[in-house]
């Protein structure tokens, strides 16, 4: 059953805070990005171009429209960093800037655990934030990312290969 | 290490990493996005835009080609030959023999 936008908006509000971790997710963790994306998302909805249908939880809708606005970020940055200037200045930014937010530098744990995060591909990385985090199963996870079931079990168990390797290297070190 | 104890710890890892997310005020993300909307201009302004411009795009190809042809039919008519000796054809009543002769109740030319 579809539902209005003014029906929407509490159930929005109590995702809000979940929301945000997923755009976070989504984004590498950079904040300004997962702001402009959630509200971005918003606006999608507010707008109607996201329409709520039924078919599944809200949430499970709502992490889905985040997802596809900071894809379709992804895709607009590339496009335009294939500008020659705009490639070299983004290389500067990739070299000069970490994935990692400021307000985690002094936290060394944290630090290593999101440097683990952002080595992982993006896919790896959002399936195992939807269902360790957010508490999805992987069906629910390959609803939002808009991928087949079997993709996303692939993308979890190479995720969760790769990030125990990865943090099992760090603490031997 | 077995399968559980990797999910636990797994989820102790994403748990910390999203320890600090701090949201913004819903308020502030909501309230932002509808000043945006307010600020978009409608989809049917668009809409109508990308038709008008459509249709005079449609209307001026159509208007040149007719004009390019109507030139074309001008150069012809200048190249057509002509028979010198077309006068000859071209007899006193040459008319009548075009058109179906019609009388009047008496039987008489109108």
């Amino acid at each position: 059953m579809a539902k209005g936008v003014a029906t929407l908006e509490g159930e929005i509000e109590a995702l809000h805070p979940a929301s945000y971790s997923w755009a976070l997710a989504c984004c590498r963790w950079r904040r300004q990005e997962a702001e402009d994306v959630l509200q971005a998302a918003y606006l999608k909805v507010l707008d109607g171009r996201a329409r709520y249908d039924g078919r599944s939880s809200v949430k499970t809708w709502l992490f889905a429209v985040i997802h596809k606005t900071a894809v379709d970020g992804w895709r607009r940055r590339w496009f335009e960093s294939l500008g020659l200037v705009r490639w070299v200045r983004g290389r500067s930014a990739l070299v000069n800037g970490p994935a990692v937010d400021e307000q985690l530098a002094g936290e060394q744990r944290r630090v290593r655990i999101a440097q683990a995060l952002s080595r992982l591909p993006a896919r790896q990385c959002e399936v195992l934030d939807l269902v360790f985090y957010h508490g999805m199963t992987i069906a629910e996870a390959a609803e939002v990312m808009g991928v087949s079931l079997g993709t996303a079990r692939v993308h979890y168990e190479r995720g969760k290969r790769r990030l125990s390797e990865e943090l099992s290297l760090e603490e031997c070190q | 290490m077995s399968g559980k104890d990797l999910d636990r710890k797994l989820g102790e890892v994403f748990r910390e990493a999203h320890q600090v997310d701090a949201p913004p005020p819903f308020d502030r993300a909501w309230r932002a996005a509808r000043e945006q909307k307010a600020r978009q201009w409608p989809a049917w302004i668009w809409t109508s835009a990308a038709t008008a411009v459509a249709l005079a795009s449609i209307f001026a190809s159509v208007r040149i080609g007719m004009h390019q042809q109507r030139q074309l039919a001008d150069q012809m008519s200048f190249t057509e030959p002509s028979d010198p000796l077309a006068f000859l054809l071209d007899t006193p009543g040459a008319d009548l023999l075009r058109t179906v002769p019609t009388f009047d109740a008496k039987g008489e030319w109108p």
